[in-house]
């Protein structure tokens, strides 16, 4: 009897120890590499040439706002062209918390694309420290098309991992690129205003004073109600600012100096032009105070005759004004210059991912999985497979029109006029294209209103691109220190010289404000971000 | 009864101070039901303060003409409902036990309970929990998780512990066990607190964003909270800040804004749950236990 049970154990051990053994010896097959996967893929090819099932691609969107109905007929035509089965879910809360959870439950979906910034490409990279997700530096060597709006220095210096140097990310960096950069920001000036007082645009601060003097005298009063020749909110007074400053901040060439838009020589300068604006009733009394519905109602009422802001606002407030009279609205105006200053940045192209797609370990564990994957990804960066996900296929929703463009059927369009998306939700165009590209240059119809193309050329120049120094460099202890403290000082400072009685009154507040800053921590936190400037020229 | 002159002067003022009072908590309310049914870009020349001035229901369509509205409403109604429930009774039940000196281990509960009030979980180890526990993208997680809260058993034990203990032995004498003590006795006279604690627990299920944010992902599970922040989210990127890109002529454009449609969804978020409020009001002002001992 003891040896019949001594049999039985000894042959469930071995039973035991043989499965063990066979699925260790399952499990370690690995992710693909570019190099081994053609081997890899050509022998089933070539021993059954039998169609692959589907391949399955449970994908996240982290920080999405929207995904497609689930059965669309893109994701259909992908299963039937293409052979993929994309499954779309998405978590609009926190990226980083979103993050951090998967993470610590060692558990990520297949394909991943969240919303970059500095918190989550950290995390990101710890995904990849911890296993959970592969290494894409050679697949992205291999089709080099993936990031053919990238910069590599930049790619390397913001998304490579620190410890050991790979890819983890594919990001996603379309629409912020030189080549296809809307200019959405800048200023506008009342166009039926100027042609009753007979005015081109102004071009420089001497034209402004002017062109608002004759709005002040020749403009009768809106509704009862006295106009207002100028008027700015956070983002307008900053930025016109930059007409002195060039930007939020100017580093010389050499990258030896560095002035911040409240510590510039020439803010005094600023100071000075506001406050003979304001002192001659040609700037909105409640420019530094006013609420942003506040603010919104005078541009609506049209009872204001110059403005920085982005096409936002001013699409509301042209909406009401030329539901009534179709000449009465606010167009783009070209930057206000200085002589012998540099051109003010008013928007800046960079190579900034503002997403990024990763991989998990657990997907690509089937080296076919990630060889599929990567080819469609590739597929995407083509201009044909762009332009079928953007836009779906060819004669469906968009024709070909005279020109050669496309542009959509009449009744596409009046769905997407909705601007409620539900016709991309329910098709599943734009969806699918996962890496947001598009072709270059374009080859649709561009969508916009009339005011939004007079600004792509009116504001062409106040658009820069973004060094790829500045933001990259990071920031150190003395930012963390002192920043949260200098930026709202400096509306103290405007309210006091903009406000002065005189002229010389407010050169000399500007002056109190420039000996303020350096006490409060201007000179420390210029002279860490300089430092770390260097260093990272030095890496 | 008569009143001195300087005491109808006070009553006056009193009424007069009142009413500004409740003016200044309602007026904030009554401007977001105007502005919710005004053509959005007209409200941006501001100026509409009691009614509308260009009145539309578009902003309410915007809201309601999506096809998972049914779905994140059934969610809420069947979370703020089965949740709250759930959550009063099992409280009440674990309170009412804890009113009683005779329970043994109470001091350790009380102490364990305490310890919750001053002590959360933290994110992650909450996330790792409810992973294992499989309420991940389920319905479960906006109930399972809610279903005790430290402060409501005290505010139930309190209550309890204010109760009568002669109709408990008299209930005891009579042959009733602690079940039904609790049920005919503790219950019938508790209506207040139960309204009270139910509201509260209500409002939090229907108010809650934060369970579907962190644990959920599967689009028909998602709340009305998530739905309309989702919708907000979208108004707001594809029409206000439309960086030019709206046709601002077409009539579809001219009603419906970022803002309009804000002012929509707090009314349609508010206005269920206020709506329960007034069935309410009477257990919270109504005496707890007044002629419950006669003779």
């Amino acid at each position: 009897m003891r040896k019949r049970w001594k049999a039985i154990s000894l042959v469930l051990v071995i039973g035991l120890m043989t499965t063990a053994l066979m699925a260790c010896s399952n499990n370690k097959e690995k992710a693909a590499s570019p190099s081994s996967s053609s081997s890899s893929s050509s022998a089933p090819e070539s021993s059954a040439p039998a169609k692959e099932d589907p391949l399955v691609v449970n994908m996240l969107l982290i920080g999405a706002t929207e995904i497609p109905q689930e059965n669309n007929p893109m994701r259909q035509w992908l299963l039937e062209n293409k052979n993929i089965d994309i499954r779309l879910t998405m978590s609009n809360g926190e990226v980083a918390d979103q993050m951090n959870m998967m993470l610590a439950g060692g558990d990520v979906p297949d394909v991943v694309r969240y919303v970059t910034n500095e918190v989550s490409n950290s995390i990101l990279n710890k995904w990849g420290d911890a296993g959970l997700i592969v290494p894409l530096d050679e697949w992205l060597e291999k089709y080099p098309n993936l990031l053919k709006f990238s910069d590599k220095s930049y790619n390397k210096s913001v998304y490579a991992n620190k410890k050991d140097g790979k890819m983890y990310v594919l990001p996603v960096n379309f629409a912020n690129h030189p080549d296809v950069i809307k200019k959405v920001v800048g200023f506008f000036v009342k166009e039926d205003w100027l042609k009753q007082v007979g005015m081109e645009a102004p071009t420089t601060p001497d034209e402004l004073f002017n062109v608002l003097m004759a709005f002040k005298e020749k403009i009768a009063d809106v509704d009862g109600k006295p106009i207002i020749p100028a008027t700015f909110d956070h983002l307008g007074r900053q930025s016109f600012m930059y007409t002195w400053t060039k930007n939020w901040y100017n580093l010389s060439e050499d990258h030896k100096e560095l002035y911040w838009w409240f510590n510039h020589p020439q803010i005094e300068e600023y100071m000075v032009f506001m406050n003979k604006l304001y002192n001659n009733g040609l700037l909105d009394r409640e420019f530094l105070t006013q609420q942003p519905d506040q603010y919104q109602a005078k541009l609506s009422s049209g009872r204001v005759g110059f403005t920085f802001n982005t096409h936002g606002p001013m699409d509301m407030a042209n909406g009401v004004l030329k539901a009534g009279d179709a000449n009465n609205r606010y167009v783009p105006s070209v930057p206000i210059r200085i002589e012998g200053l540099p051109m003010p940045i008013h928007g800046a192209a960079n190579y900034n991912g503002f997403e990024g797609i990763a991989i998990s370990k657990k997907f690509a564990e089937n080296g076919r999985n990630l060889e599929r994957l990567m080819e469609f990804l590739n597929w995407n960066a083509t201009d044909e497979g762009a332009l079928l996900l953007q836009n779906g296929v060819e004669g469906e929703y968009y024709v070909k029109n005279a020109e050669g463009l496309f542009e959509p059927k009449p009744e596409v369009k009046a769905e997407l006029d909705k601007g409620d998306k539900s016709f991309e939700m329910s098709t599943g165009i734009t969806a699918y294209n996962l890496l947001k590209f598009n072709v270059v240059p374009s080859v649709t119809v561009e969508p916009g209103t009339e005011e939004f193309k007079l600004a792509q050329s009116a504001w062409a120049e106040g658009l820069a691109v973004d060094d790829n120094l500045f933001n990259p460099a990071g920031t150190g202890p003395e930012w963390d220190k002192h920043w949260g403290n200098l930026w709202p000082e400096i509306d103290k400072w405007q309210a006091k010289a903009v406000f002065a009685k005189t002229e010389e009154e407010a050169r000399k507040i500007t002056k109190e404000m420039l000996e303020h800053f350096k006490k409060i921590g201007a000179p420390e936190v210029t002279e860490e971000k300089l430092r770390l400037i260097d260093e990272y020229l030095k890496k | 009864m008569i009143i001195s002159r300087g005491e109808k002067i006070f009553q006056g003022l009193n009424y007069l101070f009142l009413t500004v009072l409740s003016f200044l908590f309602i007026y904030p309310f009554w401007r977001i039901v105007a502005l919710s049914f005004n053509e959005g870009y007209d409200s941006s020349r501001g100026g509409i303060h009691f009614w509308p001035r260009a009145f539309t229901l578009d902003n309410y369509k915007t809201i309601f003409v999506r096809s998972d509205i049914l779905d994140a409403y059934t969610i809420t109604i069947g979370r703020t409902l089965i949740g709250s429930i759930l959550s009063i009774l099992l409280v009440s039940l674990l309170a009412y036990g804890l009113s009683k000196n005779r329970l043994r281990g109470r001091k350790a509960i009380n102490m364990m309970l305490i310890i919750t009030m001053f002590f959360s979980g933290g994110l992650i180890p909450t996330y790792l929990l409810f992973k294992s526990l499989g309420l991940l993208n389920s319905f479960w997680v906006y109930v399972v998780p809610l279903l005790y809260s430290a402060s409501s058993v005290f505010i139930f034990r309190s209550f309890f512990r204010a109760l009568p203990a002669e109709l408990e032995e008299s209930a005891m004498i009579d042959g009733a066990n602690d079940l039904t003590v609790y049920a005919k006795i503790a219950f019938p006279l508790s209506l207040p607190i139960f309204a009270t604690m139910g509201l509260f627990s209500a409002v939090g299920h229907w108010n809650d964003y934060m369970m579907a944010t962190l644990y959920v992902t599967k689009q028909d599970l998602i709340p009305m909270q998530s739905l309309l922040m989702k919708i907000l989210d979208l108004t707001r990127s594809n029409k206000g800040a439309s960086f030019g890109m709206v046709d601002l002529v077409s009539e579809t454009r001219k009603t419906v804004t970022p803002q309009s449609i804000k002012m929509a969804t707090l009314v349609v978020v508010v206005m269920p749950i206020m709506c329960v409020y007034p069935f309410l009001q009477k257990y919270f002002v109504k005496g707890v236990i007044i002629g419950s001992l006669k003779g």
